[in-house]
């Protein structure tokens, strides 16, 4: 059995992978389309493509790295956490994290009470980590929402894996 | 101790050690192969430093003593201009000799055409034998020095000189910089538009702070304003200074070398003994504000920032000084051309702060420019129009080259053998919301032709197409908006500068 497996299983793999990939690429990609415009107007296409390139290599970069995290705090947290509810548990807050990310974005300039916001959104954490593990049907929701959502998140790791060959070749 | 071969050959090893003591006597460096036809070339640009606020040039504060020493053998231009107003477009006119609307270097990150690869600075000068190098701690330089890679013999990275390099490009992808450079900005710095990075740029900025800290506290007493450099870099400009002065003499020669400079742009960060040295009461003239003004920004804050810039400037001007004392020293000045200039100024005025802005007022575009020529000892003054496209022909015609016909600028008086044309018109572009291979559609384009300067604008969004008309002697601060007084003047001068837009933007017109 290969280390990772010792802890999780393939499909607990594939759940982490997707609730860390999937905000992770739809953050950037869309970021990426709002530049588009502004890369039109000094860019030729091959720069553009590069462009793409290498913010899908830092992705995925991206990607791994918080991949990796997650899986070693589950690991770290094995013998006071079953690895079921670490995974439902994490599935929850890195959606929520993402959103909240896209909430900041959306009102750091107009909303005046951003302290207010941040209280808000620690509560919500908090509320989280005390309320997940009690109820057993936000397994298999996240559950669902993982195989819905698996797809694409490997599309999006397949475009991730085209731009490092991209970045490779303009590097070559 | 017996000199044996054994222990001739280790004092035989010392010898470069003791090169820069014996130096004194002999122009730089071992290998002297400099002629009067070949001398070095030495370019030092500051960034972002604005005639307007040097004293050599009138300035009420006393900011660049060590300057007025180096004008004691130099030629010093007191109207001399940027091509642009930030640093991409001003230091692309510098190295290619051209205007924005023929190199198209005119976004932020930019690069100029691909034909400009071979029609450079580093081109010219490498045919004839010369060693070309570029350092610039202005990663925005880097990406244009990285467009001339192939005719640059001796690039020397950022991070070889600075403290502390948390830029990912310039490290690993190296050979891509520019568009890499593009994308690590956007994916790991939180400005506008946001990063394209959920964690990773929050990760990254928490270790930079981090790493920041740790390096920036050995230097926190010597600068209590801030450490130098950018967002990404600590670069005390005493560390650049002695890395020239090693340089100087590791270049082979004769040597052409474009060194590029960060201070004074911001952030200012002057260092202590220059901290509140302009704590005065004097108030630059109040001017009225512009469309293109900031409302964040007011007069008393503008002021204040100015203070700071100018107490940088003193600093530069000191780490400058320290460098001309050691080339007077090891004679450096004997085979070297020295030029000194910027790439752009910088605004602290009609609540605009800082460059790059769609305006092109004095501040922004009027830097110094002083050339000294080997063996030069006395100061000359020259008061004609000159642009800073003109630094390239004139050092080809300084080193007897021939000049390119794509070079735009001319060979600057005093040195060209015909008489220098007294209505010649000089120009700066700001088009950095145009693109880049189509006409200049949405740009600010300034002309200046004898005491008169017309800007033009032209394409913003929300701000009607116009022009603006001021005579520079007799209102230097740019008061009073000629265009409809004087439309004898202004007439000529639109049908002038209009024709040469057409004419510049003939190769972008799609048939």
């Amino acid at each position: 059995m290969t280390f990772p497996h010792k802890y999780y299983s393939k499909q607990d793999l594939v759940q982490l992978t997707v609730f860390v990939a999937f905000p992770i690429h739809a953050w950037s990609i869309v970021n990426m389309l709002r530049a588009v415009p502004s890369l039109i107007l000094s860019m030729s296409a091959s720069e553009i493509i590069g462009s793409w390139a290498y913010n899908m290599t830092f992705t995925l970069l991206e990607t791994i790295i918080i991949l990796l995290f997650v899986l070693t705090i589950g690991i770290a947290l094995s013998v006071r956490m079953s690895t079921a509810t670490f995974v439902t548990l994490s599935s929850f807050l890195l959606t929520e994290i993402a959103l909240m990310r896209l909430l900041f974005e959306a009102l750091t300039d107009v909303f005046p009470l951003m302290g207010f916001l941040i209280v808000a959104c620690g509560i919500i954490l908090i509320l989280t980590v005390m309320l997940v593990p009690k109820d057993p049907k936000w397994k298999d929701i996240t559950h669902a929402v993982a195989t819905r959502f698996a797809v694409l998140t490997y599309i999006y790791i397949f475009i991730d894996v085209v731009g490092v060959i991209i970045v490779i070749v303009r590097l070559a | 101790m017996k000199i044996n071969r054994r222990n001739f050959l280790k004092l035989s090893s010392l010898i470069p050690l003791a090169t820069p003591l014996i130096g004194a006597s002999n122009p730089i460096g071992p290998s002297h192969k400099t002629s009067p036809e070949t001398p070095n070339i030495l370019i030092v640009i500051f960034d972002a430093l604005s005639a307007r606020n040097i004293s050599l040039y009138g300035y009420h504060r006393a900011t660049m003593p060590n300057l007025a020493r180096f004008a004691e053998r130099a030629t010093v231009y007191h109207n001399h201009y940027s091509a642009g107003n930030f640093t991409t477009v001003g230091t692309a006119s510098i190295l290619t000799g051209t205007y924005p609307w023929t190199h198209r270097a005119i976004h932020i990150y930019g690069t100029t055409l691909d034909a400009y690869r071979s029609r450079n600075a580093y081109s010219a000068f490498g045919q004839y034998g010369y060693t070309r190098a570029g350092f610039s701690h202005n990663l925005l330089v880097d990406v244009l020095l990285h467009h001339f890679i192939d005719q640059i013999d001796e690039y020397t990275h950022p991070h070889d000189v600075a403290m502390m390099d948390f830029n990912i490009s310039d490290n690993l992808f190296n050979s891509d910089f520019g568009i890499a450079y593009q994308s690590e900005n956007r994916y790991f710095m939180n400005r506008t538009p946001p990063s394209n990075s959920i964690y990773l740029h929050r990760i990254h900025s928490a270790l930079r702070a981090l790493i920041g800290r740790i390096v920036g506290d050995r230097l926190k007493q010597s600068f209590p304003r801030g450490i130098p450099g950018n967002q990404d870099m600590i670069t005390p400009l005493e560390d650049t200074v002695d890395w020239i002065m090693k340089k100087l003499f590791q270049w082979q020669q004769p040597f052409f070398s474009y060194l590029h400079m960060m201070p004074p742009h911001d952030p200012y960060c002057p260092r202590a003994e220059f901290v509140d040295i302009f704590w005065d009461d004097w108030k630059p003239i109040e001017k009225p504000d512009h469309f293109f003004s900031d409302d964040n920004e007011d007069q008393r804050s503008l002021n204040l920032k100015r203070m700071i810039y100018d107490e940088y400037i003193a600093y530069v001007d000191a780490e400058f000084g320290r460098l001309h004392d050691f080339m007077v020293e090891n004679d450096v000045y004997k085979n070297t051309i020295v030029i000194f200039s910027s790439d752009h100024g910088e605004m602290f005025e009609r609540r605009i702060w800082g460059h790059g802005g769609p305006t092109l007022y004095e501040p922004v575009i009027r830097v110094p420019l002083l050339i000294s020529l080997p063996d030069q000892t006395s100061r000359h003054d020259v008061y004609a129009l000159t642009s800073n496209v003109d630094i390239l022909p004139t050092l080809l015609h300084l080193t007897g080259k021939s000049i390119p016909t794509w070079i735009e600028g001319s060979v600057l008086p005093p040195y060209t053998e015909q008489e220098y044309p007294s209505d010649r018109s000089i120009f700066m572009i700001q088009a950095n919301r145009n693109y880049k291979l189509k006409p200049l559609l949405i740009a600010t384009i300034a002309m200046i032709k004898g005491d008169y300067k017309l800007i033009h604008y032209r394409g913003y969004k929300d701000f009607e197409d116009g022009f603006e008309l001021y005579n520079l002697k007799e209102d230097p601060e740019e008061l009073q908006n000629l265009y409809s007084i004087r439309a004898d003047i202004a007439t000529a001068m639109k049908q002038e500068l209009l024709a040469k837009i057409e004419e510049k933007d003939a190769p972008f017109k799609q048939d």
